[in-house]
């Protein structure tokens, strides 16, 4: 049986009016509009972001309300978008140390230069539903001063893994001026072996979940990895383009990230004493689960580079970043939807013939078996 | 990865120096053009030897009285405005300040010297042209990192009587070129053996243009 996969356009066509009608539900509600999601949807916008590959707000809130809140196919149209896109120019590298910073935190050290800022966090909070946000508008509004901390009191942050540093007792990325501009996976395919670099690229753009559970093995033992979180950090960010024509750099924008480094123990090795080393995470928008197993994942990648024993998938970058990313993973996973009928028959009519085979066989032998049971057992005498 | 180690390579930098005054327009309608453009370009590569017309896009160029046009097929000018980006080092094989600042303005595309490091490369004379592995033919793992040149002649239609075979051809195609020097195509078949590396070109009259893929074996007839 052949059922050819051609045909179905009109099949397709009410699928895509019935997807329209269920992503707008009941009418009777009025419609969410995407300044709504922008705004109050804010750290779903900032996953869509991240792993989207697209500082745009407004676009991913579009996103995000075309996907009906499906925010793994919501990545997908923004990086499907993100490919029509021209390229003007490359950035020059963001100073997350200049951050106008909203939260920032250190689990290793409790008094730090500028200081702990609690900000916003869920960490703190009771996870008991809000039943006051069940009533329309009777959300607390917290006064505007609460909201907004004065940015242009703040005092210096220098980083926390400076402190270390200055000890040298954290090892620390050194900017070589020959070292080769870093790889861009948006252009070019995943190759092995892969620098730290396109190996962070990958890690940024991975799927948070998939993050999530590698970072939580690398803890739970599959990978030698005792981490502390050495500084959690979210703001805004100034972002620079050198203009060709004027021969700086200038401002163009700013964006708002969220940094984590986290700092792991280093046994050492024949060259090198034992020192504390880095994990790094780096996400859009508030993102701090993401920042934080993305920064465990970074470090148990660098097993190798290390001279550490490779003992687990997640130190393994082979299965990591090539598993790492959502639209790749959810296209091979649901193309398993399309027709598969001919690859189907073919199995189906080889396990038919197998199964016929042994039968055949089995019945070869029942008959054996029966005719020599039907002949008389030779008795001693016989034989003898 | 591309601004530093094209930098030192780069000419024409002095864009401030782009004359908006005589700067030769560019598309009307940019995306729509280059998507015509591109299927164009597509089509000639896709049936080496036939004649494909790229007239449509850029009429008003003709008769644009501007320097770009007096110097350059409108094919080969329109097949650059369209393919032509920021990561695409495009190589001059003539110093031409009107096509220059153009194709800088209009694409963005950084201008090179160095022939290795072209993506794509507009040679004007073909008689002067460099060696064709002094491009880039990509690597057996990347092919696609392979030049791709845009050669001016002056006739799509006479001078050297050639037939090709190959791919996108049904049994033979004969084609005639003029302003190809012979050694153009004895570099070409010695690249064959390289495939899938190679080069891909097109040959550029006016409007009109005939596609050339590392595919196509060239006999001179």
């Amino acid at each position: 049986m052949y059922v050819a996969v051609k045909g179905g356009e009109r099949a397709i066509e009410r699928s895509w009016d019935l997807l329209a009608v269920n992503r707008r539900g009941d009418d009777t509600f009025p419609e969410l509009s995407v300044d709504q999601i922008r705004e109050q949807l804010r750290l779903a916008v900032a996953r869509v972001m991240t792993e989207g590959s697209v500082y745009d707000e407004e676009l991913a809130a579009l996103a995000i309300k075309q996907a009906a809140g499906d925010l793994v196919e919501a990545i997908f149209l923004l990086r499907a978008y993100r490919t029509t896109l021209p390229r003007f120019g490359y950035t020059v590298p963001l100073d997350t140390e200049a951050m106008r910073v909203e939260r920032r935190i250190s689990a290793a050290f409790k008094d730090i230069p500028g200081g702990q800022v609690l900000g916003g966090t869920y960490d703190y909070t009771q996870r008991l539903l809000d039943f006051s946000l069940l009533a329309e508008g009777g959300s607390r509004t917290t006064s505007a001063s609460a909201a907004s901390p004065a940015a242009s009191q703040q005092e210096a942050m220098p980083r926390v893994l400076s402190l270390l540093d200055k000890e040298g007792l954290i090892e620390q990325e050194k900017m070589h001026a020959d070292a080769p501009e870093p790889g861009d996976l948006s252009r070019e395919p995943l190759m092995f072996p892969v620098g730290r670099p396109v190996r962070l690229q990958n890690l940024a753009r991975a799927d948070e979940g998939f993050l999530l559970a590698v970072g939580y093995a690398t803890q739970r033992g599959y990978a030698h990895s005792h981490p502390f979180a050495g500084e959690i950090r979210y703001g805004e960010v100034a972002v620079e383009l050198e203009i060709e024509e004027l021969g700086f750099a200038v401002e163009i924008g700013d964006i708002d990230i969220t940094e984590c480094q986290m700092i792991n123990q280093f046994a050492g090795s024949g060259e090198v004493p034992p020192t504390f080393t880095q994990g790094y995470g780096l996400a859009f928008g508030h993102s701090e689960r993401k920042a934080m197993a993305m920064a465990l994942v970074d470090r148990a990648l660098r097993a190798q580079e290390l001279g550490e024993t490779v003992s687990s998938p997640t130190q393994d970058p082979e299965f990591v970043l090539y598993h790492s990313d959502n639209v790749e993973a959810s296209g091979f996973v649901q193309h398993l939807k399309l027709p598969h009928y001919v690859d189907f028959q073919s199995e189906l009519e080889l396990l038919r013939r197998l199964r016929a085979g042994i039968e055949k066989e089995a019945q070869h032998e029942h008959e054996a078996h029966e005719e020599q049971q039907a002949q008389p057992e030779p008795s001693e005498e016989n034989a003898a | 990865m591309l601004p530093d180690k094209l930098s030192s390579n780069l000419h024409g930098a002095d864009a401030a120096g782009i004359d908006l005054t005589t700067l030769t327009p560019g598309f009307d309608d940019t995306v729509h053009d280059s998507q015509g453009v591109f299927r164009a370009l597509l089509d000639a590569l896709s049936r080496p030897g036939k004649i494909v017309s790229i007239d449509a896009v850029l009429p008003d160029l003709e008769q644009d009285g501007s320097s770009v046009a007096a110097h350059v097929p409108m094919a080969a000018f329109a097949a650059l405005l369209a393919l032509a980006d920021y990561s695409t080092p495009v190589l001059l094989q003539h110093e031409h300040r009107g096509l220059s600042d153009a194709l800088r303005f209009h694409t963005g595309a950084p201008l090179t010297h160095d022939h290795a490091q072209a993506v794509f490369a507009y040679l004007h004379d073909a008689g002067s042209m460099p060696p064709l592995d002094a491009f880039s033919l990509g690597d057996p793992e990347t092919p696609e990192d392979a030049a791709m040149l845009f050669i001016r002649v002056d006739s799509l239609t006479e001078g050297t009587s050639m037939s090709w075979r190959g791919p996108g051809i049904r049994d033979s195609h004969a084609v005639r070129l003029t302003g190809v020097p012979a050694s153009f195509w004895q570099e070409r078949a010695l690249l064959a053996s390289q495939f899938p590396c190679g080069i891909d070109c097109y040959f550029m009259h006016g409007g009109s243009v005939i596609g050339l893929p590392r595919t196509t074996r060239v006999e001179v007839t």
